[in-house]
C-alpha cells in the first residue's frame, strides 16, 4: 500500500494523474452535452475539476509522511481543505444539478482568447532558446497582430520600446538577471 | 506623543529628493492606472511590484502604497468624464459623476470627486495611524488558538461578503488554502504534493499567482467579451468651472461620514472599497433632504462613493500591519511585496521595524498632498490614458505580468505558474466564482496552518474553547458562515409561500 502512494506522489504519479483530468473532464463534458444541463456545462465542469482536485489531495495525504508529534501531523490541514472543499463543491453541483445556479455566460472570442494563451506560452517556451529580448518582442508584436493592431509604425514601435524599456530599467538599473537565449 | 514623535520622524526621512520621487512617480502611475479602464487598483499594484525590488524595504512599500492610494483617485476621473469607471469602485461615482457632466458641471464633478478623495484618504489614515499601534500591541499577547480563530474569521468574513456568491467564495477560499499545502510542510520539513519536481518543494509564490489571477485573468476576459474591438469614448472639450470653497464646505459631513464609514468597512477583509462606496452612497441618499436628485448629479453622491474608497485604503491597511490579514485584494499584493523584502506583516512589524511602519503612514499623507496637487493641474490629462486602446494595453499588461512573475526567483517555471493562473482565473470568474478569496487563501494558509497544529500540540482542540477570545473570534467566523445560508434559507421559503 506504502508503495503504491509513493508511485503516485511521484514524477510518474504526476502525469498519471494529469491524464485522468482531461478524462475526467471530457466524460462530464459528454454527459451534459445533450440535455438539460447545457446551459450549466462549464459550472458542472469546474465542480468536476475542483472535485477531482480534492480527491488527489485527500487520497495522497495518506501516502504523506507522518512525524511524531502531538495530535497533529503534515496531513491535518490538506485533509481538513479538500475535505471543505468536497462538501462545498458537491453542494454548489447539487445547486447547479437542481437549476438553482446562475447559467454559463454566452460564449465571446474564446478562440482568440486561446490563441493568445498559446502566444504567450509560445513565448515563455523559446525564452530559454532565444533569450527574454527576442522572445518578449515577439510575443508583443504577434500579440498586437493578433488583438487587431494593424499600423506597423505603432506595433513596431511598441515591440522596440519595450525591448528598450525593459533592459535600461529591469537589466541596467534594477540588475534583474533575465533569461538569455543562444543569441543575447 | 509616541505616535505623533514617530509619525514626525517618518516625515522627517522622506524629505529627500529620492523619497518624494518615489511617492510622485507611485501617484502618477496609480492615477494612471486607475484611470485606465481594466486595471484595477491589485492588477496596478501587482504590476509595478517588480520596480521596487531594487528600492530598500520601506522606499519599496511607499511607492506601493502610494499606488494603491492614488488609483482609488484615478478610477473616478474617468467615471465622471466618460462614464467608464477606471476601477470597479468607481462605478458608485459614475452614478452621479456623469450626470453632473452631462449637465455641463464636469467641473464640479471633478472637483467633488478629488476633494472627497482626499479628505477621505485623511480620515483614513488617520485611523490607521491612531488604532494600529494599541491594536499590533494587543494582537502581540495572542496565542496560536487566537491567531488561528483570528484568520478564519478573516476568511469566512471574505466568503460571506460575497454576498449571493457565498458558496463560490467559500469555495474559492478553500481552494486557495488547498494549494497552499503543496511544497514543504513549514512544522516538519515533509514534502506535500511536490510529485519530486524541485520548483515545487517551496509551493507557489504568490506574486506569480496574484498577478495571473488579478492582471491576465482581466485581460483574457477583456479580449473575450471583445472590448478591444471598441474604440474608447472621448472626452467633452468643454470646460466648466470648479466648485468654491463654499461649495466644498456644504458637503464637508458627508465627506466625513463616508471617510469614517469607508475606513471601517475597509478594515473587515474582503470589503475593499467597492462595497464601501456602495454602502457610504447608500448611506448618504437616506440621509439626505433630496434623496431623488441621487443618481441625476448630486454631488454628495460623488462625496460619498470617492471619500469611502479612498478611506478604505487606510482600513484595509489596519488589519494587514497589525495581524498579518489583508483587508482588500490590493493588500494581499503588498504582503506580498512585504515578505519579498523580509518583513512579516503583523504585530511584530511594530516592534522590530517601527521606522517602516511610521514612514509608511508619513508617505500615505504626502501622497495625498500629491494626490491633490495632481488631479488640481488637470484631470484633463490623466484622462488620456483611459483613450489607450486595448489592443496596446493588453500586450504591455502581459510584458509586465512576465516580467513580475519572473522577478521574484528568477524563475521562467513562476511564469507559466503565472499564465496557467490567469486562465484559471478567467475561467472561474467568468463562472460567477471570485478570485480574490483564492489570493487570500494562499496567503492566510500557511498562517492558518501554523497555528492550527500549534494549538494541538499545545493543549487539542479544547484550547480553541478554553480561550475566550479564540472562542469569541471562531463563534463569530461561525455566524458569518451561517448567516449567509440562514438568509438564503429564508429568503427560499418566502419565495416558496
Amino acid at each position: 500500500m506504502e508503495e503504491m502512494f509513493v508511485f503516485l506522489s511521484g514524477g510518474t504519479g504526476l502525469l498519471l494523474w494529469t491524464a485522468g483530468f482531461p478524462a475526467v473532464l471530457f466524460a462530464v463534458w459528454a454527459a451534459t452535452g445533450r440535455d438539460r444541463l447545457a446551459p450549466w456545462r462549464v459550472r458542472i465542469l469546474i465542480c468536476a475539476a475542483l472535485l477531482y482536485l480534492s480527491f488527489v489531495f485527500f487520497f495522497l495525504s495518506f501516502g504523506l509522511e507522518e512525524i511524531e508529534a502531538v495530535g497533529s501531523s503534515a496531513r491535518t490541514a490538506p485533509r481538513l481543505w479538500s475535505a471543505g472543499l468536497a462538501l462545498f463543491t458537491l453542494d454548489q453541483l447539487r445547486r447547479t444539478l437542481q437549476g438553482r445556479a446562475p447559467r454559463d455566460p454566452e460564449s465571446g472570442d474564446i478562440r482568440r482568447v486561446l490563441a493568445t494563451a498559446a502566444v504567450v506560452a509560445f513565448s515563455l517556451w523559446g525564452m530559454d532558446i532565444a533569450g527574454y529580448y527576442l522572445s518578449s518582442g515577439i510575443m508583443l508584436l504577434v500579440l498586437c497582430l493578433l488583438l487587431g493592431e494593424r499600423r506597423p509604425a505603432v506595433f513596431l514601435s511598441l515591440t522596440g520600446g519595450w525591448v528598450l524599456f525593459s533592459w535600461a530599467v529591469f537589466s541596467r538599473m534594477l540588475n534583474l538577471d533575465l533569461p538569455s537565449g543562444l543569441f543575447f | 506623543m509616541d505616535t505623533i514623535s514617530h509619525l514626525l520622524e517618518g516625515l522627517g526621512s522622506l524629505m529627500g529628493p529620492v523619497p518624494l520621487l518615489v511617492i510622485l512617480a507611485g501617484v502618477c502611475v496609480g492615477i494612471l492606472g486607475g484611470a485606465m479602464p481594466g486595471i484595477s487598483p491589485s492588477m496596478a499594484v501587482a504590476l509595478l511590484l517588480p520596480f521596487t525590488f531594487g528600492m530598500s524595504p520601506s522606499m519599496g512599500l511607499v511607492m506601493l502604497c502610494a499606488i494603491y492610494l492614488a488609483a482609488n483617485y484615478g478610477g473616478s476621473v474617468t467615471a465622471v468624464m466618460i462614464n467608464t469607471p477606471g476601477t470597479p469602485s468607481a462605478v458608485v461615482t459614475a452614478f452621479d459623476g456623469y450626470p453632473l457632466t452631462r449637465k455641463g458641471q464636469a467641473g464640479t464633478a471633478l472637483g467633488v470627486s478629488l476633494i472627497a478623495s482626499v479628505v477621505g484618504g485623511f480620515v483614513g489614515i488617520a485611523i490607521l495611524v491612531l488604532f494600529s499601534a494599541p491594536l499590533a500591541k494587543f494582537a502581540l499577547k495572542f496565542w496560536p488558538a487566537e491567531y488561528f480563530a483570528l484568520a478564519i474569521l478573516g476568511l469566512s468574513t471574505i466568503a460571506s461578503l460575497g454576498g449571493g456568491r457565498w458558496l463560490e467564495s467559500f469555495i474559492a477560499v478553500l481552494l486557495g488554502l488547498l494549494l497552499n499545502t503543496i511544497g514543504l510542510d513549514p512544522l516538519s520539513g515533509v514534502s506535500r504534493y511536490t510529485f519530486d519536481v524541485l520548483r515545487l518543494y517551496d509551493g507557489f509564490s504568490f506574486i506569480p499567482v496574484l498577478i495571473g489571477l488579478f492582471a491576465l485573468s482581466e485581460v483574457f476576459s477583456g479580449i473575450e467579451s471583445g472590448e478591444i474591438g471598441r474604440p474608447p469614448a472621448a472626452p467633452d472639450k468643454e470646460r466648466s468651472p470648479w466648485p468654491t470653497l463654499r461649495d466644498y464646505l456644504k458637503l464637508k459631513f458627508s465627506m466625513l461620514r463616508a471617510g469614517v464609514l469607508g475606513t471601517v468597512i475597509g478594515i473587515f477583509p474582503g470589503a475593499g472599497g467597492t462595497i464601501a462606496s456602495f454602502i457610504a452612497y447608500d448611506v448618504e441618499k437616506r440621509l439626505s433632504k433630496n434623496p431623488a436628485e441621487f443618481g441625476q448629479g448630486a454631488p454628495a453622491g460623488v462625496a460619498a462613493a470617492e471619500a469611502s474608497n479612498s478611506s478604505s485604503v487606510g482600513g484595509a491597511l489596519v488589519p494587514l500591519l497589525t495581524l498579518g490579514i489583508p483587508g482588500s485584494s490590493s493588500a494581499a499584493v503588498l504582503i506580498g511585496a512585504l515578505m519579498i523584502h523580509n518583513l512579516q506583516p503583523g504585530p511584530e512589524l511594530f516592534t522590530k521595524h517601527p521606522e517602516i511602519v511610521y514612514t509608511l503612514f508619513s508617505s500615505l499623507l504626502l501622497a495625498n498632498v500629491f494626490i491633490l496637487a495632481l488631479g488640481l493641474l488637470g484631470a484633463r490629462v490623466w484622462i488620456k490614458a483611459a483613450l489607450i486602446p486595448k489592443r496596446l494595453l493588453y500586450p504591455l499588461i502581459f510584458a509586465f505580468s512576465f516580467i513580475g512573475s519572473y522577478a521574484v526567483r528568477a524563475s521562467v517555471f513562476d511564469v507559466g505558474v503565472c499564465l496557467v493562473f490567469g486562465l484559471v482565473g478567467w475561467l472561474l470568474s467568468r463562472s460567477k466564482f471570485p478570485v480574490s478569496p483564492v489570493v487570500l487563501g494562499m496567503i492566510l494558509g500557511t498562517m492558518i496552518e501554523k497555528n492550527l497544529r500549534a494549538t494541538l500540540m499545545m493543549g487539542g482542540f479544547s484550547l480553541f474553547v478554553q480561550r475566550p477570545l479564540s472562542l469569541t473570534l471562531l463563534l463569530l467566523a461561525f455566524a458569518s458562515v451561517a448567516v449567509p445560508v440562514l438568509r438564503e434559507r429564508r429568503a427560499a421559503r418566502k419565495g416558496i409561500l
